[in-house]
């Protein structure tokens, strides 16, 4: 299965990074800082801790790097690396409740319905509203539909590379990303007058 | 094709994931069905209002952060860091006290006089009385003796015009009454002298007796203060060798006189600590122009050997 794959386009730096080049890391940095930090930020829900997550994965990435084989793409192991990690922070997560989830259930229960309808200078704050609906939609979730969400519809990965990141088959990606998306329209529901093609019914 | 099935391939049909054949068919059941469109609207737009979520810009300093973790001192800096952490909440913590004091001092209304000074005791200060264990309590760090310049106080002898002094001078260690002491003000030209071992907070030496040494910190320390009274070092605390550090936060008014008093830091025996806020609260510190009320944390210890 892998081998109809496309070569990854990172082998090059990561052999330079083996060889002992530093500035290769900096350059996969670059490429992949708003990704890593993105996926986390969607996941985890709050800047903080998506910060200090891109930053625990990129420091994981460098120390195992060097063992790195090739037998996955960079990126999608650079992937596994992210979401497993944020899966692990939110399982911890679990018995302590921080103030960032304090204040994102506070928020939830402003009703949406209070929105004004979306014409004018307001719009882009509904904007910002709405995109925080979605975001504690999609915190509502378990840790495994966040991660096909987000690798989805946010970062864009093919099915056949969510199953590479996920180590799973490409028939256990159709089926999670199907009952996340159902599970996330639900949650969307209070909303969903709004969001129905720009506020009309 | 069943609406249960055709709407089982949703996701996979938003995803343009189906086979021509198959997407036909959920296609012509759609135009035909107003229940799966509906349903399909909405599952749509879930979909979209996901996609069209914004991309965040990292924070600018996270290839710094991810050097400084895999530098090879990285441990025991993350270490250290994580270790200095608990500190860093001092001063927040210390604003925050100060603004809570400050709060209550308004809703208090409280009339600046002696008298009617409201002190407020927070903490449940437990008053041990254990007679065993030596008796020794020690909460905070012991000065090191010799440390603070070694006489007592280095009186402040010019006075300055417009500015009463409340008490006259006495030579310091002189435990008339164990109360009063008029130290003055302490030196103030080289600023502060500061213990800094707290981090956040720097301690200003103010005033060094024979069994108790006096330091100051917090906005307020960087006024004269015209009127010291040394708390009262129980006799019964003397005999058995009680030490302690009690740390008492004020509220200084503009006119000198201090507002409210908190305990900060018990010495764990309810007695000192109270002897230290009564002190306090004698206390009369230079006076500014306008309405600032200038928090302050004086720091008392105990020391009987240094009888």
């Amino acid at each position: 299965m892998r081998n109809n794959l496309p070569v990854d386009q990172d082998t090059p730096l990561i052999r330079r990074f083996q060889e002992g080049d530093g500035s290769a890391f900096e350059e996969l940095f670059i490429t992949y800082q708003s990704k890593v930090f993105n996926t986390a930020y969607r996941m985890l829900g709050n800047y903080e801790d998506a910060r200090d997550m891109a930053q625990d994965v990129f420091i994981r990435a460098h120390k195992s790097l060097r063992r790195f084989r090739g037998d996955s793409r960079f990126y999608t192991w650079l992937y596994r690396i992210t979401v497993n990690s944020c899966i692990n922070k939110l399982k911890s997560q679990k018995t302590t409740v921080s103030f960032s989830d304090c204040d994102e259930s506070w928020e939830r229960t402003k009703s949406p319905l209070s929105w004004s309808p979306n014409r004018g200078p307001i719009k882009r704050l509904e904007e910002k509203e709405l995109q925080r609906h979605v975001q504690n939609g999609i915190n509502s979730l378990p840790g495994r539909y966040r991660s096909v969400i987000v690798l989805r519809d946010i970062q864009g990965l093919r099915y056949q590379e969510i199953a590479e990141v996920l180590g799973c088959s490409l028939e256990a990606v159709r089926s999670s990303l199907y009952r996340a998306r159902q599970e996330l329209r639900r949650e969307l529901k209070g909303i969903m007058p709004l969001i129905m093609n720009g506020g009309k019914k | 094709m069943k609406c249960e099935d055709v709407q089982r391939l949703f996701s996979v049909y938003v995803d343009n994931q189906l086979d021509p054949k198959e997407s036909k068919l959920v296609k012509e059941h759609l135009s035909d069905c107003p229940t799966c469109q509906e349903e399909w609207r909405e599952f749509n737009r879930a979909v979209e209002i996901t996609r069209s979520l914004p991309e965040i810009e990292p924070p600018s300093d996270l290839f710094q952060r991810v050097k400084e973790g895999i530098s090879p001192f990285s441990k025991t800096k993350r270490l250290l860091t994580r270790i200095a952490r608990p500190l860093s909440f001092r001063v927040p913590a210390w604003g925050l006290a100060a603004v809570v004091l400050l709060v209550a001092l308004y809703l208090v209304r409280i009339i600046p006089s002696p008298q009617e000074r409201i002190k407020v005791m927070t903490g449940g200060i437990p008053s041990l009385s254990t007679e065993n264990e030596g008796a020794r309590v020690t909460a905070g760090k012991k000065r090191t003796p010799g440390k603070a310049p070694s006489l007592d106080v280095i009186p402040h002898k010019e006075e300055l015009p417009g500015k009463e002094r409340e008490e006259p001078m006495r030579t310091a260690g002189e435990p008339e009454e164990g109360d009063r002491l008029a130290p003055g003000q302490p030196p103030r030209a080289p600023l502060p002298k500061a213990d800094d071992r707290d981090g956040a907070l720097s301690f200003r030496s103010v005033s060094r007796m024979k069994q108790t040494n006096m330091s100051i910190a917090g906005p307020v320390m960087t006024r004269e203060i015209l009127k010291m009274v040394e708390p009262e070092y129980p006799n019964w605390a003397k005999k058995r060798e009680v030490e302690g550090t009690v740390e008492v936060m004020c509220v200084v008014l503009p006119s000198g006189e201090v507002g409210t008093t908190v305990t900060w830091l018990t010495s764990e025996w309810s007695e000192l600590d109270q002897s230290v806020v009564q002190a306090i609260g004698e206390w009369r510190f230079e006076p500014i122009t306008g309405e600032e009320l200038q928090a302050g944390i004086v720091r008392i210890a105990f020391d009987f050997s240094e009888e």
